[in-house]
């Protein structure tokens, strides 16, 4: 997990491979920088990602649960797989999937 | 043919017409029967059955992607924790630091009081005490950290289970939903089909039986 470009307001993360327990330290470490900043709008790149677990569905969830409400997090370009998975787990109706 | 052998024909045939009709009843009930299933005692129709299913495998989605996230989060504030707790035992090992710098000057001041003869003697005095005291904290500091260490122990325990739960990768069953949903909808358009045939089978019954009666009602007149 990778906070890449970060704008004042906004912030970018790429995940890319594998999305499972094994990323939960560099999770919290990204999530715990998240938290010190006011932000309006958290975009997750998922066009490297190749698989997610549920372990990384609990942690987006996580994610969603701990960054304030008024803060829009959107999921875009996810590969076929893991937009099934996305779907068929109806985390398109917590996040807003591009 | 005598009038006797045409009215038992006509009989005969009038006879087959009423099974014909009959069966057609039965058809029309049993395709009627087929887009309903008895669940929990009660009848109900397949698309209310489907619906009922489908909010089940919600359900069990839902719990498993709860306890997905409340594992994790277990597992962060058990890693919090044990953070917390490294920092409470470097605290302790600083007083004991400090302890043992407190206890060589309490040495020091023994001495010193020892050289100032009768006059240092009230501070000898003063000087064991804060030995004494500097003893009590060194215990004290002892405890802390082994009561620390068993504390953390749990912790490690606690973190090892809630691995065991974190790292269950649960997404076969999450995909179980898509094939149980397929087939579901395989059963309903087997049914359905079912229904169909049953329903054309009886339609055709009905006819032939009225076929037959208005051939022996044009017959008999």
């Amino acid at each position: 997990m990778n906070t890449q470009k970060t704008q004042d307001k906004h912030a970018h993360i790429k995940l890319s491979g594998r999305f499972t327990y094994n990323e939960h330290e560099s999770f919290q470490n990204s999530l715990e920088a998240l938290l010190e900043r006011e932000l309006t709008e958290v975009t997750i790149d998922l066009s490297s990602l190749k698989f997610i677990d549920s372990a990384g569905l609990g942690m987006l969830l996580l994610m969603r649960d701990k960054i304030p409400a008024h803060t829009h997090i959107s999921l875009s370009g996810a590969q076929e797989q893991v937009r099934k998975i996305l779907t068929l787990t109806h985390l398109d109706q917590v996040f807003t999937l591009h | 043919m005598t009038n006797i052998e045409n009215e038992h024909l006509s009989h005969e045939i009038s006879r087959m017409a009423g099974i014909l009709r009959l069966q057609s009843d039965q058809l029309y009930e049993i395709s009627q029967s087929a887009d309903h299933v008895i669940y929990q005692h009660k009848n109900i129709a397949l698309s209310e059955f489907s619906e009922l299913f489908q909010s089940t495998l919600n359900n069990s989605v839902d719990q498993v992607l709860l306890t997905a996230k409340l594992a994790m989060d277990m597992v962060f504030t058990l890693k919090q924790a044990t953070k917390q707790l490294g920092a409470l035992e470097s605290f302790v090992v600083d007083i004991q630091k400090i302890n043992k710098q407190t206890n060589l000057l309490s040495l020091n001041a023994t001495i010193e009081a020892m050289r100032a003869g009768d006059e240092g003697k009230s501070f000898a005095v003063v000087a064991e005490e804060v030995k004494a005291v500097s003893l009590t904290i060194n215990r004290l500091a002892q405890s802390m950290y082994l009561k620390i260490d068993d504390i953390t122990q749990s912790i490690r325990k606690a973190f090892d289970t809630v691995n065991k739960v974190a790292t269950k990768d649960m997404t076969q069953n999450l995909l179980a939903q898509e094939k149980l949903e397929s087939m579901m909808r395989s059963l309903i358009r087997k049914n359905q089909n079912i229904g169909h045939v049953l329903q054309e089978n009886a339609k055709i019954s009905e006819n032939l039986s009225q076929e037959i009666n208005q051939i022996i009602g044009e017959h008999s007149s």
